[in-house]
């Protein structure tokens, strides 16, 4: 089985899941349009409140913090997607062809990064309207987009994991929405650290949305440290895919050989 | 007359009369609790309306203080207001469940009191929302957030959730009724929940928003019902705020049972 032809395989597997993503009315509107409509009412809402406590304008803060949202949530749509690819008979039809086992999954990783990107994208040029700029370059707007694949990361492989585990199709949403939510809340997304009662602030410093979106608001403004957060949240990535990732792969392939009895 | 599990009353089974209403929706709300009393159901009546209690408290409190706002007093009426609402979002799915699986249709062929589905679904999520209503005002209490107006005006705050979200279940129960896809009457309904609870005084009070949409914080009945919650709980204004809330909800009242009626006549 030559590295190519996974590739090949993996490649059309991934273009599959795009394009089920791109044609679903329901997951174009779960990814797109809620984080859209979390940043425009957030902003509306608080936008007088929080202006001035925070240094500069709260789309600035907002922004980054909406699209790593929508990075966390939108692994819901990983974990639903892939629980129905492998309890509905997809990946036995897969077996009976003459194509990987690792085929599957990396194409199933391939895709969801690339929606993790898209919609993040989409997201920036939506904030783009609100008044939030890339002060600090091309660079630096890759790098901003880097983060947020970074951070996707972390929920993809999670949400793999859960399902490949869970018995239940409803379990996954539960699993995964009440988290991310959590962590939006208690990070530096909503509001700097200094906002939160003193007791909260090391786990608000702690939490990995935090960094993400610190590193992701210095990344995109100019004025915030960059350093501190980005190597804070390439550590949570790093962290969790040396866990998650072989968790992941055996769990996997010891399905495989489960069914085949 | 036995119908599955075990013999029921030939008195229960008439298709007239108050008496087996109120008898058959007793026995459906109870169905309809038993069906909701699953860990994932839990979770959304008590566990996540904290989480957002606490959440939105810990972000703002420091922020409303800088604008003199006491955010523990000011913010348990818009969870209570937000629970409702998502309260009204689920019945709409359970019914639209309801709907596909057959049991609607399956109640409609039965000699059952026409309106004994609806009045059931309201009353199961009237004691689902009292659980939540219960669960923030407890919550709110360790911090900070009390009656200026004693018990009665505790009394006041729930019966008036109660009627907010009474109101609103017979809405987007019309809107379950009338489609047999669960999913789709779930996101679509949670799409305008939200820029409807959050253009609201439910919040942050309406001076703080852009003067360009005051107008709709100041006319949403969101605001109505929050700023009557909020006059109930501090004592101030009540008479006022309370009739505004009452006039909007007894307007969506008529517009929405006349909707939820029709719905059901037509579900199949």
């Amino acid at each position: 089985m030559s590295a190519a032809k996974v590739t090949a395989e993996s490649l059309l597997l991934a273009g599959r899941g795009v394009r089920r993503f791109l044609r679903s009315p329901q997951q174009l509107v779960h990814t797109l349009v809620m984080p859209l409509i979390l940043l425009f009412t957030m902003l509306t809402v608080f936008g007088g409140i929080v202006a001035g406590a925070g240094g500069g304008p709260y789309v600035a803060r907002l922004a980054p913090a909406v699209v790593m949202f929508g990075a966390a949530s939108g692994s819901v749509l990983t974990g639903v997607g892939f629980y129905l690819d492998l309890n509905t008979g997809l990946y036995d039809r897969f077996r009976t062809m003459p194509i990987s086992r690792a085929s599957p999954l990396v194409g199933r990783v391939l895709s969801d990064l690339a929606r993790v990107l898209l919609t993040a994208v989409a997201s920036a040029a939506a904030a783009h309207l609100a008044g939030f700029r890339f002060e600090r370059g091309p660079l630096a707007a890759l790098a901003f987009f880097g983060v947020v694949l970074a951070f996707g990361s972390i929920f993809m492989w999670i949400a793999l994991v859960i399902a490949l585990t869970v018995r239940k199709v409803e379990a996954i949403g539960m699993l995964l929405t009440a988290p991310s939510t959590l962590l939006l809340f208690f990070s530096s997304g909503f509001a700097p650290k200094d906002a939160f009662p003193g007791f909260l602030q090391p786990l608000v410093g702690a939490n990995p949305l935090s960094s993400a979106a610190d590193a992701a608001i210095g990344l995109s403004s100019v004025g915030h440290p960059v350093a501190g957060p980005v190597t804070a949240i390439l550590c949570w990535a790093f962290a969790v895919t040396v866990v998650a990732v072989p968790l992941a792969v055996r769990l996997y392939r010891r399905r495989d050989l489960a069914t085949l009895g | 007359m036995s119908v599955g599990a075990g013999p029921v009353p030939a008195a229960v089974l008439a298709e007239g009369g108050a008496a087996s209403l109120l008898r058959q929706s007793a026995l459906l709300a109870g169905r309809n609790l038993r069906v909701a009393l699953s860990v994932p159901t839990v979770v959304g009546m008590v566990v996540s309306p904290l989480l957002f209690y606490f959440g939105f408290l810990a972000v703002f409190r420091k922020m409303f203080q800088a604008h003199g706002i006491d955010f523990g007093q000011y913010l348990p009426p818009a969870i209570v207001v937000m629970w409702a609402t998502f309260t009204a979002v689920s019945a709409a799915v359970l019914l639209s469940r309801d709907r596909r699986g057959g049991m609607v249709a399956r109640l409609r062929s039965m000699p059952v009191h026409g309106g004994a589905v609806v009045t059931a679904r309201l009353a199961s999520d009237g004691v689902r929302a009292l659980i939540s209503v219960c669960a923030v005002v407890a919550a709110a209490h360790l911090t900070g957030f009390r009656f200026a107006t004693g018990p009665l005006g505790a009394v006041a705050f729930v019966l008036l959730a109660l009627a907010f979200l009474l109101v609103l279940a017979l809405g987007t129960g019309a809107a379950g009724l009338a489609s047999s896809q669960p999913e789709t009457v779930g996101s679509t309904l949670h799409m305008p929940a939200m820029p409807l609870l959050m253009l609201s005084t439910a919040f942050a009070p309406a001076s703080s928003f852009p003067a360009w949409v005051r107008p709709v914080v100041e006319l949403s009945p969101v605001s109505a019902v929050v700023d009557a919650l909020r006059a109930v709980a501090d004592g101030t204004g009540v008479a006022g705020a309370v009739l505004r809330a009452c006039v909007w909800l007894a307007v969506l009242l008529v517009v929405f049972s006349r909707a939820a009626t029709r719905a059901y006549r037509r579900a199949t």
